[in-house]
Order: C-alpha cells, then structure tokens, then sequence
C-alpha cells in the first residue's frame, strides 16, 4: 500500500431497525465521522431503509474526503448475538453509495458477533405471540 | 446552529493532531502498513491493527489469515509493533464446516523455546462424522504434538511456521493416522502475556 494514501475502516452497523456508520482509522482507536440512517430522515420507520443508508454514505463520503482519505475498509456488521445475524436493508446500499461516491473500497468483512453459546433468543418456548 | 458549532470543535481537533506511520514488527520484514492520527504519541502505545496476509505478502490465497499487531513503542513518526496473535475469518472456517463431518477444536496453550507462552487454536474437519472416543484421542495427540514442536522452537519460528501453514500440515500428517481428516487449520492464536 502506498505511503501517501490514507486508508480507514468504515464500520457499517445493519439492523432493521437502522444503519450506523462509523469511520474509524486503521487502528480503530480514532473515530474520523459518524453517520445513521436515523440523522438523514424524518420517520422512525425509515431509519433502516436503503436511501437512508445511501443518504448517510454519501455525508460520510464528503467528510472522509475532506479529510484526506482515498479508501475505506469496510466491516459489515449485523445485530448478531442472540439477534439476527444477517445484515440489515442498509447494509448494501452503503457499500455501493460509498463506490459510487468515488471511494476506494477495500476489503468487505462481516464481523458479526456469533456466541459460542450464549443466552436464548427472546420469545420463550412457545414463540412470539400477540 | 447548533450543528455548526459542532463541526467546528471537530474540525479544531483533528488539526492537532498528528499522523504516525505504523510498521509491523522485523520478524514480519519491518513493513509500513498505515498511518493513524493522534493527538499526542502516547495514546499510540496498545493500539491493534489487524493485516490480511495478502496485503503483507501479496498472496492472494492467503487472503483468510488476519494478523494483529498492537504498537509497542513510538520513535519519532514511525509506531513499531509486536505480534499479539492472528485470526482466520469467519467465513472460511464456515465454508471447511460440512454437515456429515466432525469438527475437532483444540485449544493447546504452549511455550516456546525462549519461554513464549502462546495460545494455539487448531480445527481439525475430518472426511466422515467420528466417534467422540476417536475425537478425544485426536485433540490428546495434537495436543501432545504442538507442545513438543513448540519447545524446540523459538518464538518467531514457531509464529511463522503456525502462519504459513506448516505447522497445520505437520498436525494434518500427524493425525490422519487417527481418523481420515480433510482440513487441518490453526485458525486463531494469542500470544500471551
């Protein structure tokens, strides 16, 4: 990797309830932007969708390139735990608002966390029920 | 308004701070491998990288292993760093694991030559699913084989071996003898304080 181009970690946090993304420098120590999908849009129920994840890519673009950054790792992450463990709706539109934003994009990991046998899932014996 | 105010406390920030270049340890051939911002060179010191093997050899078939370094000290702009341990990703320890087959984990904590202690993670996927009597005398016998190769070896030997695979085929050859295995994998190790 070149010297002179500086890279960094885009965090990408997917639920269905919302999409958080988190720029961090390679270490992951220093936190360069922070963008939700929840920050771009009125409703609560929108928070998750597509476009707001596209929408927040595209603010954490213009701030990454502010600060002098060409490329972005990306770390996929869904709620994982007892949770789901496949990443949200926003998930994939942020990857591609972040490309076609003229960011590099580097390697795509999902770093879900996966218990090696942890607590139940909520909803008891018998499932969720109304 | 308020938003305002808040980019510019960010932006007062971030000017100060300065961007140290982080290498990786000699044994790893003393490569830079990125920068990181910081505000005074204190705050370096216990900060971890992870680094694909691709990017530090160029092998692409080694795109799986991660290795994590963690900055020992800073001199000048340059932050050296000393290996703490190495991981393989989740999807490809998912993709060896079939239905049918048994997984055998083995976590052997062992000491090197020059009194490392370092923790070794091995998977073992065998052809057919195996008794538990055969699994249990499979994780004894690796077990026994890695302390053994790791007191003959001296801390850096012993890392390379584990992360080039040489120590997994040296398992795999080992321990087919037990049960016909397909995949020998040390999949995570830490070195310990």
């Amino acid at each position: 990797m070149a010297s002179d181009e500086k890279w960094g970690i885009a965090n990408v946090y997917s639920s269905f309830n919302n999409t958080i993304i988190t720029v961090t420098d390679i270490t992951g120590a220093e936190t360069i932007t922070q963008w939700s999908g929840g920050k771009v849009v009125r409703a609560d129920r929108q928070e998750s969708s597509p476009f707001a994840a596209m929408a927040a890519a595209t603010r954490v673009a213009e701030d990454v390139k502010e600060k002098g950054f060409v490329g972005l790792h990306i770390k996929v992450r869904a709620p994982g735990g007892n949770g789901s463990r496949s990443p949200g709706p926003g998930a994939q539109a942020t990857i591609r608002a972040l490309a076609r934003a003229g960011i590099k994009i580097g390697k795509i990991e999902d770093i879900t966390p996966i218990p090696h046998d942890g607590t139940g899932r909520p909803g008891g014996k018998r499932g969720r029920r109304q | 308004m308020a938003k305002a105010k808040a980019r510019r406390r960010v932006r007062d920030t971030w000017k100060e701070k300065s961007w140290y270049t982080i290498k990786t340890p000699v044994g790893f051939g003393d490569k830079e491998i990125g920068e990181t911002p910081s505000r005074d060179p204190d705050f370096l010191v216990g900060r971890g990288v992870e680094v694909t093997m691709r990017e530090l050899t160029g092998d692409f078939s080694k795109q799986y292993i991660k290795l994590r370094f963690e900055v020992d000290n800073v001199a000048g702009d340059m932050a050296n760093t000393k290996f703490t341990g190495h991981k393989t990703t989740t999807d490809y320890v998912r993709s060896m694991i079939r239905r049918g087959t048994s997984r055998i984990d083995v976590s052997t904590p062992v000491k090197t030559k020059d009194d490392y202690n370092i923790k070794l993670h091995t998977l073992a996927v065998t052809t057919r699913r195996s008794k538990s009597s055969q699994q249990k005398y499979m994780r004894e016998a690796i077990e026994e084989l890695l302390t053994n190769v790791a007191e003959e070896k001296s801390f850096e030997e012993l890392i390379e071996s584990t992360v080039n695979g040489k120590l997994a085929s040296e398992i795999y050859h080992r321990a087919k003898k037990i049960y016909p295995l397909k995949r020998v994998e040390i999949i995570k190790s830490k070195v310990l304080e």
